[in-house]
């Protein structure tokens, strides 16, 4: 009996193994060059240094180097010289420990190892992080000084083809799905009921079916629950993950109501709600959520009861 | 006149035509051009009157009565389909194999959340 119990306990513990290892195997860690224009907005980042994926322990390094006009070049292995010029330049090393519960453990080391503006002082840390997919840190910035030869600012050339005046860059450490949504091949599925339970026992049911890629918010919208003048619009997100035999899913459901003819540019008197569930589904099955009742301000939706059904699937 | 267009102008007149030359004739942008250029023509002058008006005589007024009165059945009707799809869904969803309580609802402020 006693072997029994531990071999239960054992496999169980594989079990759990295998799926953060499916968890890790779609993550990475990075970090990435953010640049400001002189108008003042920041561009999307269009430089990355990362690791592999982090079902392995591969690390990152990598120096970054801003050349004039704010230049950036990123080049492998955090030991070495910066590019010819650089007025700023960045040594990173990104070592991953763990990944535990959907959340990566990994240590950053960085230093800006060349600064050339007047205000030069080594600035370095090196730390311990634990950050779940789409969180991301600060590191550190420095600004673009103006072309040596001119005395003025000058343009270069951004991801876009566009020449862009800089002020400044950042950098800043994340955890990401490693798939780009362009690369990601895998499609996810869900089928979706609101299930609306009426006081005398009638049952109406609404039907969606939606579809987006793994790790990502896919929006539903049910039709708008009218009564008289008033409506009740429930609507959400359901993330699909993928992980070993199961997947999990988050379902992020919102109800907003209020009178049913509304001027869109005067929605503040609308009243909304959250609430989210995280489950853990086998492959094919359907799982309610019910809803908790509304309250007794929602008027005349109060005695009624609300459930979301779900059944999701990988489509490829 | 050369022989695209007498046969492409016998093929519009209902005269008797060589199919292989029509196919012939047409298969070559020109004849394909004369042939548009020839049905515009055609419907340029073509007499009003040609269409033999209706026989005269009234139907009686109940059955334009009843016509209308089907019309506005089929209308509101549909109308209300409509609406009852957009709300009721007869789709039965699949018996779920747990239930799940959803965490308690969080209220958001106004013009603010996801």
């Amino acid at each position: 009996m006693k072997r029994v119990a531990v071999g239960l306990v054992a496999a169980q513990l594989f079990a759990v193994s295998i799926v953060n290892a499916q968890t890790a195997e779609d993550m990475v860690v990075a970090v990435s060059a953010h640049m400001t224009r002189t108008t003042g907005a920041e561009d999307a980042p269009g430089m990355f240094l990362t690791t592999g994926a982090l079902n392995r322990p591969t690390a990152g390094s990598g120096r970054f180097s801003v050349g004039r006009c704010g230049a950036l070049t990123l080049t492998g292995r955090a030991e070495g010289p910066f590019e010819e010029g650089a007025t700023a330049g960045w040594r990173v090393e990104i070592i991953p420990a763990r990944v535990s519960d959907g959340a990566a453990t990994f240590r950053l080391k960085w230093t800006r190892a060349l600064d050339t503006s007047a205000e030069r002082r080594p600035t370095s840390e090196d730390v311990q992080l634990t950050m779940r997919p789409g969180e991301s840190r600060p590191m550190d910035a420095v600004v673009i000084p103006p072309d040596k030869e001119t005395g003025r600012r000058c343009a270069v050339w951004d991801n876009r083809g566009r020449q862009v005046e800089y002020i400044s860059v950042a950098l800043r450490v994340s955890v990401r799905y490693r798939l780009w949504p362009l690369q990601e091949r895998r499609m996810m599925g869900a089928d979706l009921w609101l299930i609306e339970r009426l006081p005398d026992g009638v049952e109406r049911t609404q039907s969606l079916t939606v579809r987006g890629l793994p790790h990502h918010e896919i929006p539903f919208y049910f039709d708008a629950i009218r009564e008289s003048s008033q409506s009740l619009e429930i609507f959400g997100s359901v993330t699909i993950r993928p992980e070993g035999d199961g997947t999990a899913v988050e379902l992020a459901t919102n109800c907003r109501w209020g009178p049913a003819a509304f001027d869109w540019r005067q929605d503040t008197n609308v009243q909304i709600r959250q609430t989210e569930s995280q489950l853990r589904v086998k492959p094919g099955e359907t799982v309610e959520v019910a809803l908790r009742p509304l309250g007794d301000s929602v008027e005349p939706y109060t005695a009624r009861r609300y459930a979301i059904r779900f059944r999701v699937q990988q489509l490829r | 006149m050369n022989d695209t267009h007498e046969v492409i102008s016998a093929f519009l007149d209902d005269e008797p035509f060589d199919a292989s030359e029509l196919a012939t004739a047409l298969s070559d942008p020109a004849g394909r051009a004369l042939l548009i250029d020839l049905v515009a023509l055609r419907h340029i002058v073509q007499p009003d009157a040609l269409v033999p008006p209706s026989l005269p005589g009234r139907r009686p007024a109940w059955r334009h009565l009843l016509a209308a009165a089907a019309m506005v059945i089929a209308l509101v009707g549909g109308y209300f389909i409509g609406v009852r799809r957009n709300t009721v869904d007869t789709t039965e969803p699949p018996v779920p194999s747990r239930i799940v309580q959803a965490n308690d609802w969080q209220s958001l402020p106004a013009g603010g959340g996801r």
